[in-house]
């Protein structure tokens, strides 16, 4: 019975304790703008901000679907965002072109960016000479690009956040992500054997997706709210790795928010590529981890494409660029 | 003795026979009666989908022809910007099947000075309202489907369903100017149908009580579904794993190489219906914009003849 109600004492002291714990600390509000409308490509922000995670860690988050007219980097300089994922080929552009920006955090390792053409056209890279290509608008200095340094001269348009255009023969061939555009190509009733896939990854060009970007000016002045802000998101993308049904739902739930086409079976296949994604760009896969952080020659690789493409007319030194908030000191 | 033995054994023969006769006669009239009710299904579920596939094509060239007219006469007659606004009201205001209208011009074709001129008129809770689809600080009507796939392609086309501001499909008729030594791309007109109107005109058109119809895209999506949560959020494909319905997937592959099959299932999900049905599909295509239809029979009752009034 004693021991009972020493069992009780210590519960209780720990409840007050963490009681008043919030009540001295009150939860810091907190932005993120996501670089597209919900969908599974974002389930770890959904699924930390639905759990607790971002509480737990003293954060009150609210979250801002991008979209075509919302534009991340635009948020974060405003300051309506306090922080925002980005593609790593735009933010070292917005970087180049001044916006004082700084990677908290590497997501996505791996490039998931392909070219498909149907197979009745296309069937080798020099297929695409003089063939017309649909990419989206924010793509097209990266694709003029990558066909430049392959020597072909193609007509790159720009084409909605669909792949209509593509399956009415609009375009001969299309920029796609693996996890979303492939999918739903597949899923409008075609076999992938119909199709030649141009991996953008396997054709030198191996850049990373995804990161969690800010100001440097937040990061200066509050570290650890980015820091808690990255443990938070990292618990939110292993919880929803490993009840991949649970995030589904809390996806959707966020989808008809905003009540774009909430299609599970696809959603779900956006995850299974997102784990892949992460945890095959990790230095440790092997512990069952991932590491969200910045690979430095994939970086240069970003800069220096972008660079003696023209893109850029300077290459921003990682040290300026990226910040590992986990290093070992 | 023998005699006896014979007599017993034409007995038995007899009796052997006259049990093989009549099990093959009622065989006969269970396979008869079987194949003339399969013939009898399949009939009706012909049928049903002829007449509606009919039924939608017209009310879809209806809806096709007051772009198109207009479409025409926007190439030759300049109309003030007030006219403009005022025909795209009226599209909408006369028209009770089509949600919105636009009349969307070319960036900076209508006038110099005016960059996006492209006024919208829809309904929403039983009024007509307007809106200025050229305000870019909102839109970038150029980037979406309904303007550039009518425009690359040179030609009228029906939109994939889509969300914006409702789940809608839309169909885009492209005109062009012409001047006295040139013709150039005018623009964009639409018409946009809400796919809850569509699932509503669909759905209350059923064969029987437990029997239905609904409408599919060239690519698959759901247009129509008697559950509602399926239509627009699902594909041919989703369904198929949704339903535990491997058929709808080859349904899918099948649509793209212009197959028409008709299958059987057996589903206690296709209505939320509390026991299994046996239905029998049927699809046809709607040749006028290359939509699909797909008819389910509900067999048991088609044949205890409960038809919907």
């Amino acid at each position: 019975m004693k021991k009972f109600i020493y069992i009780l004492l210590i519960f209780f002291s720990i409840v007050i304790d963490c009681n008043s714990q919030n009540e001295t600390a009150p939860l810091k509000k907190v932005t993120l703008c996501t670089q597209w409308l919900p969908q599974a490509q974002f389930a770890g922000f959904y699924v930390a901000q639905e759990k607790g995670f971002y509480s737990k860690y003293g954060i009150d988050i609210r979250i801002i679907d991008g979209s075509a007219f919302i534009q991340v980097h635009e948020l974060l300089e405003s300051g309506e965002a306090t922080f925002g994922t980005m593609r790593l080929v735009n933010a070292v552009q917005h970087k180049a072109y001044g916006l004082d920006i700084i990677n908290i955090s590497q997501l996505m390792s791996v490039s998931p960016l392909m070219i498909i053409a149907k197979k009745s056209k296309i069937k080798k890279i020099e297929d695409l000479n003089g063939k017309t290509i649909g990419v989206w608008e924010d793509s097209h200095s990266f694709f003029k690009g990558f066909l430049k340094t392959y020597k072909l001269k193609a007509n790159i348009v720009t084409m909605s956040a669909s792949v209509n255009l593509f399956l009415l023969n609009g375009v001969d061939a299309m920029a796609a992500m693996e996890f979303n555009e492939f999918d739903q190509i597949l899923s409008s009733g075609f076999k992938q054997d119909e199709f030649t896939i141009f991996r953008i990854r396997d054709l030198g060009y191996d850049f990373p997706e995804d990161g969690i970007y800010c100001m440097k000016e937040i990061f200066q002045n509050d570290p650890e709210l980015c820091r808690n802000f990255i443990l938070a998101t990292y618990e939110g993308w292993k919880f929803a790795f490993d009840n991949n049904e649970e995030a589904i739902e809390i996806v959707l739930k966020h989808i008809k928010r905003v009540g774009t086409q909430a299609n599970r079976t696809h959603q779900r296949w956006m995850l299974k590529k997102m784990k892949e994604y992460y945890y095959n760009g990790s230095d440790l896969r092997k512990s069952g981890n991932f590491s969200f952080s910045l690979n430095e020659k994939k970086y240069m690789d970003v800069c220096y494409f972008l660079y003696s493409q023209k893109i850029i007319a300077q290459m921003p030194p990682i040290s300026s660029f990226y910040v590992n908030l986990f290093k070992k000191q | 003795m023998q005699f006896k033995n014979l007599k017993y054994r034409f007995k038995l023969f007899f009796a052997a026979l006259v049990i093989l006769l009549v099990g093959a006669c009622f065989a006969a009239y269970f396979a008869t009666s079987t194949i003339r009710n399969n013939s009898k299904i399949e009939d009706k579920l012909r049928h049903y989908n002829t007449t509606m596939n009919f039924e939608m094509q017209k009310l879809l060239e209806f809806i096709e022809q007051i772009p198109e007219d207009f479409a025409f006469s926007l190439e030759y007659i300049r109309f003030s910007d007030e006219d403009l606004k005022e025909i795209s009201r009226m599209i909408v205001s006369l028209n009770e099947e089509i949600y919105g209208n636009g009349i969307v011009f070319e960036p900076k074709v209508y006038k110099n000075d005016s960059i996006n001129f492209a006024p919208y008129f829809y309904r929403e809770n039983g009024k007509i309202k307007s809106q200025d689809l050229g305000d870019i600080n909102y839109y970038n009507y150029w980037n979406q489907d309904w303007y550039i796939i009518p425009k690359k392609l040179g030609r009228p086309e029906w939109i994939e369903p889509y969300y914006d501001t409702v789940a809608m499909t839309t169909y885009s008729v492209p005109f062009w100017r012409h001047t006295e030594d040139s013709i150039y791309f005018g623009g964009i007109i639409t018409v946009d149908l809400s796919l809850d109107w569509l699932n509503n005109y669909v759905n209350n058109k059923r064969p029987t009580p437990n029997s239905f119809h609904f409408i599919v895209s060239k690519f698959g999506t759901l247009i129509t579904f008697p559950n509602k949560q399926y239509m627009f959020n699902e594909n041919l494909m989703s369904l198929s794993e949704r339903l535990q319905q491997p058929v709808f997937k080859q349904i899918a592959y099948d649509i793209q190489k212009d197959i028409i099959n008709t299958y059987i299932i057996k589903s206690d999900t296709l209505l939320k219906a509390r026991d299994t049905k046996k239905y029998r599909i049927l699809y046809s295509k709607l040749k006028i914009n290359d939509w699909w239809l797909f008819t389910c029979i509900n067999e048991e009752e088609l044949l205890n003849g409960i038809f919907e009034k």
